[in-house]
């Protein structure tokens, strides 16, 4: 069976579904494309084409100021066999076999140059999140400086912009502050699950006060409904929602924080994380509203039950006055070599995978499957897992590591949040872009797909 | 052209007294409360359409099946009907029991919560919430005030009179994640809004707002998701959004037309408003023109009031004071308003709508004249033993039905419960 495989354990290249890349070449001359900030997201929509046997997606790619979407055509080969059901037909397993050739997703744009669809003038953007075509505007785009712009199909200009003049003001603290510049991102974004509403944190230009703003998306976009202070943190380098209302934003003094939308400015409730390293990145499943994962500068992963958590911090059974809550984490994983985790994702359409990105720019796939299925909900006795060892479970769940392209550089520690996507729809597919502007979609093949 | 409000016909109407298990010994003694519940179930064989009435008498919420004849909904041409049907029949010897009861309590206003976990919202005299559920007979969530007789100090010391005043309401988002409700604080001039969570933990109280300078704030409404504006004691509407600090997006201040005694948001069009005043006047407003004013500082000094303007003035004829306005929940144009005669007026607001131009700064409101009465004026409804001038207790005895066009469950102090439709040319 080759479902016995570890796929982490092997030395051989990791085998693709799919993978195709592209190096996107411009109308408008781009002197030293490694000097540009690039970015990548997804649009939602799809195109399947039963008679060219194709699917297309497009990709939202931002280099400095400006945004472009790159078509690709999946070959549906690769995807059809998830549509129908996983490989019971035999008919199609034959065109599901693993293919570690690069595909040629890309060849429609190859030798097409790309005029920006959108110009985000005077910023720098770092960050893309699509709405949906049927809103007003169609994506919202974070600038290096914390300022946000709404932009819509058809217009090159934001159409809503929230600005924020604090250019030296974002540098000092970023400089005054006790983590790296440039590996943290200072401000970030992100929107409710019904895109209603949308949470910014941004420095405040002094050294212990980071702001987060709730702005509204649905009938106003663009009006600053409240401004929330986070006192004691430089930054606030992350902000996830978990449904419409409860949010949690995650600060350089290794605390995350959870709000709700409506309530004043206090947290709800806090989770304290001092113990490995620094607490880059955090993200919250959209499928379940309750899972969330923590990624550490240490390398450590760690995935948590937010109900648990919350829980935790009312009961006093187990401590004294005064001291902190006992939140454990459902799960503890690690990117072997110690590769500190810069950026991690949850899956859009499963529940039970997410990817985290290692500042070497490995992408890794994890999937939990294998855990839920031993873990009691109910039983809060931490022995319930003494049976699965720390080597086994890391085995089990990671399913798949991208190295491929030029992202395999590790002089350049920074830019690497937001340079990998899933796809909203697609299952499993990623994209991803280098420093270089090599653009990859992927498939990966793991062995449980057989 | 007759003019369909001096003709009451009725395309459907029915009415009962319910008679219950338990000895109840002065059934006007109770506050009574009505709404619907939104499931419908239309029988082709039998050619009837059910639904239910959710009713409540003092601390006790029953659930009323009623049946109206599919034929007058559908197929045949509706016909104008004065007899009393018979949607209770199968109903009218049963002796009911209550299907919930929130104990200790006087239930004042109902809501009827769609898809969630709970089934019913439930506001007692004291501003409590309670929610139910299906086949659990106490509630399952509950928002306690203890503020019994404090309330009854405020509503004393108000310059209001205590009982055609609620002195609390409640109101739920349209997506139903979030209540907001309004009560006394119990000192003279502050009252108080709590936002409260219908979603994710419902009942947990998010937020307390201040309204300073109020004693009540008797009505609040969403216009969306977000946005609610409140109605309190000194005249004026705040509008907040539940996501923003402590202080209102805009005001709207209405000094001149008497009491302010209730308002009403569509939840069809989003923009659309409607105030009701104790002189019997009704307004219709623009959510946005009335925003838009406040930064329009064209026509006005500094300091000065913004000039809000209606987009039309009616009025209830012999000055009956308004105390309830609802507007339709299938209609964008349709409105109810209830007099403290008891009567229960439709108005269709699409003439006045279609003089109306957002854009035209000049604009000045659509006078009360008779042409625009006549015009707008669909339909008064007075049966039954409504007609009392006592004024207490008239708000939450009229409501619409959710999903049915047209369809007004009234029920009157003497427990007389009863359901119509309106017969008016535009059925035609």
């Amino acid at each position: 069976m080759p479902t016995t495989q570890k796929p982490w354990a092997r030395s051989a290249p990791s085998l693709y579904h799919h993978i195709s890349s592209v190096k996107p070449k411009f109308i408008t001359r781009v002197d030293d494309v490694l000097h540009f900030t690039k970015t990548l997201t997804f649009r939602s929509e799809i195109i399947p084409n039963k008679a060219k046997g194709t699917l297309t997606a497009s990709l939202l790619y931002s280099q400095g100021s400006d945004i472009y979407e790159i078509d690709c055509d999946l070959p549906l080969a690769s995807f059809y066999q998830t549509i129908t059901g996983n490989g019971k037909d035999s008919s199609s397993t034959l065109s599901s076999l693993p293919n570690s050739e690069y595909g040629d997703a890309f060849k429609g744009v190859e030798d097409t140059k790309l005029s920006t669809k959108w110009i985000y003038a005077g910023e720098t953007v770092t960050k893309m999140s699509y709405l949906d075509s049927s809103l007003d505007s169609t994506i919202i785009a974070m600038s290096k400086n914390g300022s946000l712009a709404w932009f819509k199909d058809g217009c090159k200009v934001p159409i809503h912009i929230v600005q924020e003049m604090m250019g030296p003001a974002t540098r000092f603290s970023s400089i005054h502050s006790h983590v790296r510049p440039d590996s943290l991102a200072v401000s970030d974004f992100c929107l409710s699950a019904n895109l209603d509403t949308v949470v910014k944190s941004q420095s405040s230009g002094t050294e212990e006060d980071s702001i987060l703003k709730v702005i509204d998306n649905s009938g106003r976009p663009g009006d600053i409904l409240r401004t929330i202070h986070v006192p004691g943190t430089t930054v606030t380098h992350s902000v996830r929602f978990f449904d419409n209302h409860l949010f949690a934003s995650c600060s350089d003094d290794n605390i995350l924080r959870f709000w709700d939308t409506r309530t004043s400015k206090r947290p709800l409730w806090i989770l304290n994380e001092h113990q490995n390293g620094r607490l880059t990145s955090f993200d919250t499943s959209q499928v379940t509203n309750e899972l969330f994962v923590t990624g550490f500068s240490t390398g450590v992963i760690k995935l948590w039950d937010v109900r648990a958590v919350e829980t935790a911090t009312t009961d006093l059974t187990h401590r004294q006055n005064g001291e902190d809550p006992i939140q454990n984490e459902l799960l503890s994983l690690y990117h072997s070599g110690g590769d500190s985790v810069v950026d991690v994702q949850f899956s859009p359409t499963s529940s039970s995978e997410f990817l985290t990105v290692g500042s070497t720019g490995n992408v890794y796939h994890w999937d939990t499957e294998y855990f839920f299925s031993k873990y009691d909900d109910d039983n809060e006795d931490e022995a319930s897992m003494d049976n699965a060892t720390p080597e086994e479970l890391q085995g089990q769940c990671l399913k798949f590591f991208h190295t491929g392209g030029s992202r395999r550089s590790s002089n350049s520690q920074f830019g690497k949040k937001n340079t990998v996507a899933w796809h909203p729809v697609i299952d499993d597919l990623v994209g991803t872009v280098d420093a270089n502007s090599l653009v990859t979609v992927y498939k990966p093949f793991t062995g449980r797909d057989l | 052209m007759t003019k369909v409000f001096k003709q009451s016909s009725y395309e459907h109407i029915s009415s009962f007294k319910p008679k219950f298990l338990q000895r109840v010994d002065n059934v006007l003694h109770h506050s009574k409360a009505v709404t619907f519940s939104s499931n419908v179930v239309p029988d082709t064989d039998k050619g009837t359409l059910s639904t239910s009435l959710i009713y409540s008498q003092g601390s006790d919420i029953y659930e009323l099946g009623c049946e109206f004849p599919l034929g007058g909904e559908k197929n045949k041409e509706p016909k104008p009907d004065s007899e009393y049907g018979d949607a209770f029949a199968k109903v009218e010897d049963k002796k009911f029991s209550p299907k919930w009861v929130y104990s200790g309590e006087t239930v004042s206003k109902m809501a009827y919560l769609d898809g969630s976990e709970t089934t019913l919202l439930a506001m007692s005299k004291n501003g409590s919430l309670a929610w139910f559920q299906e086949g659990v007979k106490v509630p399952v969530h509950i928002v306690q005030e203890m503020m019994g007789p404090m309330t009854s100090y405020a509503a004393m010391h108000s310059h209001v009179r205590p009982d055609s005043l609620a002195v609390s309401d409640f109101a739920v988002s349209l997506d139903g994640e979030t209540v907001v409700k309004s009560q006394s604080n119990g000192s003279e001039e502050d009252s108080i809004l709590k936002i409260i969570d219908n979603a994710g933990k419902p009942s947990e109280i998010l937020r307390t707002i201040h309204v300073p300078g109020t004693t009540v704030t008797h009505s609040v409404r969403f216009f969306d998701n977000h946005m609610f504006a409140s109605c309190s004691d000194d005249n004026v509407l705040r509008f907040w959004d539940t996501r923003t600090n402590d202080k209102p997006l805009w005001v709207l201040a209405d000094p001149q037309n008497g009491r302010l005694t209730s308002f009403d948001a569509s939840s069809v069009s989003s923009d659309l408003f409607v105030t009701g005043f104790s002189t019997g006047l009704i307004k219709l407003w623009d959510a946005r023109a009335v925003e838009a004013a406040t930064l329009d500082f064209t026509n006005r000094q500094n300091g000065e009031e913004p000039i809000q303007k209606e987009i039309a003035n009616f009025y209830h004829s012999g000055g009956d004071s308004v105390v309830d306005v609802q507007f339709s929940p299938t209609s964008p144009t349709e409105v109810l308003t209830v007099g403290g005669s008891g009567n229960v007026y439709h108005w269709d607001m699409e003439y006045a709508l279609s003089n109306y131009d957002a854009d035209d700064k000049n604009r000045v409101p659509q006078d009360a004249c008779e042409k625009l009465q006549t015009e707008s004026l669909k339909f008064l409804h007075t049966g039954g033993s409504r007609r009392s001038s006592k004024q207490r207790g008239k708000r939450n005895t009229v409501a619409w039905h959710p999903v049915i066009d047209e369809l007004v469950a009234t029920v009157d102090d003497d427990s007389l419960v009863s359901v119509y439709k309106p017969f008016t040319i535009d059925s035609n």
